[in-house]
């Protein structure tokens, strides 16, 4: 993979296109005249798990959308498992990957909580039954099983980004080599206890063969849970290298534009900002 | 048609006695029927009948347009009496297919279509004869009316119908009120076709020496005070020597055998008036 | 909230309905009927039964029907629960039509009622709510299609329309503006069984294509973005449901005239009865409109006979008392 600027020396690591999960090429993007992505080359491995970190603005979320297919770029192509994504309707899409976005729309839907994870039945062709089974299961790993027949719209936003976390478990359910997830920040509202059981139930998807590509503002998680580590400034790819590589201070600081400090706590590298 | 039949056979009491129940749409229609000797065997009206005042005691079927097709067979009727533009037309093809009979009546404001009126109205209640007298003296009395000589400068009459306070129309040409106002020897103020609503200029412009108005849109205005109010009406000779003169409301449904004598009666309203 | 399942909820709607269908057979202006001498009538009672009351009844089920389908599918593509489909102009536009049609026949003596079975007025007036729809959705669709881009076009053309009737209701006799009013308040009078297989085919034809759709109109609630993950085609889907919206309520309100509530108020009384998905959501909003179209049109008919009182006044009276309940419950909700 190109870099624009290889500020460590960092290699290209070996690729093997024919296993690729996802390939994008050329992509530009603009919003009127603002160039809001320019990324001549991405791709994902199977069973991978990508971490994309960059400051506010950096394209972050318009590289998510394009990848999952939500948003047409102007130029370039994006192939999901060797299928160009424009061939590919929104059924086929969704059993093939599944997003969970940053926020939630405040929506009083009227739906239940139950009933928005069941909506991924809508890609998945199982029975009522086991639709109802699998249900109940990620929402008891989720912490949700209280909530599950509460009104979606009155809940808080920690709890509204666990439940699309599960309806996303119960797309890939049965789906796993091969299937990729994408996530926009499913951290930000959720606290320590439930930010572990989310990542537990991501590590089996993992386990189980599926690709994770995440959007993070936390180095160290991505530090010390993802494969590969893309950082990203100013509409474009700055950086990408195995993830244990990137507690390098001069790097992050070059990328966030504050100062980094970092520590040693037994086994584990933490780098922290230092303002 | 075996409906029709069914229909008849149920009701054959009423035929075999040439017993009629008639429901009368249309306010001429009511009160035409009513002047050839009918009256008697109306059931039912429709909301603008309102004359002769025995007819408000009826039942009231809806409004000339939203007529009840299954309200109307209740009252079991023979015929129904309606007016040009009665419907919905759905309504009607109805009663007719239960084999209720339809007497349509022409609803033009001259001479003609009055005398029509009639004519329609005598043969079907086997008054033909009667009708027939009682239509040529309308036409007798309305001819010597319009024949006669009017004044070199007749009284210039502007008729206004309010529609509510907030709506004021003035009666132009083709008009019953302008005939009634013709047939009294009196000149129409308002320039124009038809009714059109009014404001204070045009109202002004009209300069009328008179101001005609139905007993109901007086009333519905407030009074001879609340019309004194309406703008551009003090610019009038009407307005500065407050000269009103009222008529009934029934009056304006069409020319019919009352016509003569309220045209004359306005004449003389409208010199009275002329005379402050 | 309730425990019963949803089935048995939507069985007892059924039955309810079931009962004032028979309700409204039952009662006219003619005369009452008993249940069980329903079906023995003969000869004049046996007429007004079938020739005019049946005809009748079927037609206020299937508006009413029609209207509150119309009302879901209206509420799921603005995901808002005060949706209806009078904003995408096919009423304002149906109206302006029908009110031309009214001066026509008046003042040019162009009478549409000749042929087409009396449908004539109603087929011209239906133009008029097509030609409105299609201008709002091609004006969404050119300012990018968003929810809230539709809805402003839907807006303008409300306007743009209700000005148009104004010119028309300024030059009205008094005929003429009775007729006009009588349309806003809307009518049922024009239940013959062409209109009614008319309401029939059009009512039946959306409610099937929006129970196949059913899963896609829950996902659509979330937002096109999350519904397009969940692998709905956003942009056709969403438009089939208009073209569908457009052509049951176009025909139904060029039938009927304008009726009130009966969109808005059914589906809310479905979802607090049955929830929110759309598989129990749309049988029951279809029952309850029902039943409501035909409760009011009973009492249309009954309560002035021999006159009728206008559709609209009493959808209004009955549906009103609900739409302030209805705003109290959500103010407490979100204060909550």
């Amino acid at each position: 993979m190109r870099s624009r600027a290889d500020v460590t020396g960092a290699n290209s690591l070996p690729r093997d296109p024919k296993r690729e999960v996802l390939r994008a090429a050329n992509i530009v993007h603009r919003i009127n005249a603002q160039l809001t992505l320019q990324v001549a080359e991405f791709f994902l491995k199977p069973g991978e798990f990508v971490a994309v970190l960059g400051p506010n603005g950096a394209g972050k979320t318009t590289l998510m959308n394009i990848l999952s297919g939500g948003l047409k770029p102007r130029q370039g192509s994006v192939s999901l498992a060797g299928k160009n994504l424009r061939d590919l309707q929104a059924p086929e899409l969704a059993a093939r990957r599944a997003v969970v976005r940053a926020s939630s729309d405040g929506l009083a839907t009227g739906l239940t909580a139950r009933e928005v994870i069941e909506l991924a039945s809508l890609s998945q062709h199982i029975s009522q039954r086991l639709l109802h089974t699998l249900t109940v299961a990620y929402a008891r790993a989720l912490d949700l099983e209280a909530r599950l027949d509460a009104d979606f719209g009155v809940l808080s936003s920690g709890e509204k980004q666990r439940v699309h976390f599960a309806r996303a478990l119960l797309q890939a359910n049965g789906r796993e080599p091969g299937f990729l997830l994408l996530l926009d920040e499913p951290f930000a509202h959720l606290d320590a206890k439930h930010a572990q059981a989310v990542t537990r139930e991501l590590l089996q998807l993992k386990d189980n063969g599926a690709t994770i590509i995440c959007i993070l503002h936390d180095i160290n998680y991505a530090a010390h849970h993802a494969d590969r580590v893309v950082l990203m400034k100013r509409a474009g790819v700055v950086a990408e290298l195995p993830a244990k590589e990137i507690m390098n201070k001069a790097l992050l600081e070059q990328i966030y534009e504050t100062p980094f400090a970092i520590m040693r706590q037994g086994k584990k590298t933490y780098a922290i900002s230092t303002n | 048609m075996k409906k029709a039949v069914l229909f008849l056979l149920l009701t054959g009491a009423a035929f075999a006695t040439d017993k009629k129940r008639i429901v009368s749409v249309g306010a001429i229609a009511s009160e035409l029927t009513c002047e050839i000797g009918a009256c008697g065997d109306i059931v039912a009206t429709d909301v603008t009948s309102v004359y002769p005042p025995e007819l408000m005691k009826k039942p009231k079927v809806g409004y000339v347009t939203r007529l009840s097709a299954e309200g109307i067979l209740a009252l079991r009727p023979t015929h129904l009496v309606v007016i040009d533009g009665a419907g919905p037309a759905t309504a009607l093809d109805q009663l007719k297919q239960s084999g209720v009979k339809i007497v349509r009546i022409p609803v033009g404001i001259g001479l003609g279509d009055a005398a029509k009126r009639l004519e329609i109205l005598g043969e079907f209640a086997g008054n033909a004869l009667a009708a027939k007298n009682l239509s040529q003296k309308m036409r007798a009395d309305v001819t010597k009316l319009s024949h006669q000589k009017k004044s070199k400068r007749p009284a210039k009459v502007l008729f206004i119908y309010a529609r509510g306070a907030q709506t004021l129309l003035a009666m132009g040409a083709n008009t019953t009120a302008h005939e009634l106002i013709e047939l009294a020897g009196a000149a129409n103020a308002f320039d124009a076709e038809g009714a059109k609503p009014v404001n204070a200029e045009a109202i002004a412009a009209s300069q009328a020496d008179i101001v005609l108005i139905p007993e109901g849109s007086l009333a519905g205005l407030g009074g001879a005070e609340a019309l004194q109010k309406i703008p551009g009406l003090a610019q009038t000779p009407a307005g500065r020597k407050r000269r009103l003169v009222t008529l009934e409301d029934s009056l304006l449904a069409g020319m019919g055998p009352r016509t003569a004598a309220a045209a004359r009666t306005l004449r003389s309203k409208i010199a009275e008036a002329m005379q402050k | 909230m309730f425990g019963h399942p949803r089935s048995f909820k939507i069985s007892l709607l059924a039955a309810l309905t079931a009962a004032v269908f028979l309700l409204a057979l039952s009662v006219g202006a003619a005369r009452d009927f008993s249940l069980p001498s329903l079906f023995g009538t003969q000869g004049f009672d046996r007429d007004i039964l079938l020739d005019i009351r049946l005809p009748r009844v079927l037609f206020a089920f299937f508006a009413g029907a029609g209207l509150a389908l119309t009302g879901v599918i209206m509420q799921c593509l603005f995901r808002n629960p005060l949706a209806e489909p009078f904003l995408m102009g096919t009423s304002a536009g149906a109206m302006l039509f029908a009110i031309i049609a009214i001066f026509a026949a008046g003042r040019l003596g162009i009478h549409f009622h000749a042929g087409l079975s009396g449908l004539g007025p109603a087929l011209f007036s239906f133009i008029g709510a097509a030609l409105a729809f299609s201008l709002v959705l091609h004006l969404g669709r050119s300012t990018g299609g968003q929810v809230q881009f539709v809805l402003l076009a839907g807006i303008a053309i409300n306007a743009i329309a209700s000005s148009a009737s104004g010119v028309f209701i300024f030059m009205a006799n008094d005929r003429e503006l009775r007729d006009i009013t009588f349309w806003n308040l809307g009518s049922y009078g024009a239940a013959t069984y062409p209109a009614v297989a008319l309401a029939a085919v059009v009512t039946v034809a959306a409610a099937v294509v929006a129970l196949v759709m059913h899963r896609r109109l829950d996902a659509l609630l979330l937002g096109d973005l999350v519904a397009f993950d969940l692998g709905v085609k956003v942009k056709q889907d969403r438009r089939l449901l208009f073209i569908v919206v457009v052509i049951c309520q176009g025909a139904l309100v060029s039938l009927t005239g304008m009726i009130a509530f009966i969109a808005l108020v059914a589906p809310h009384l479905a979802r607090m009865a049955v929830g929110a998905t759309h598989r129990a959501l749309l049988p029951a909003s279809i029952l309850i409109g029902a039943a409501i179209s035909l409760l009011a049109d009973t009492f249309a008919r009954k309560l002035a006979a021999p006159a009728e009182i206008p559709l609209g006044v009493l959808t209004g009276i009955m549906g009103a008392p609900f739409f302030l309940y209805m705003l109290v419950r959500h103010k407490t909700r979100s204060e909550a």
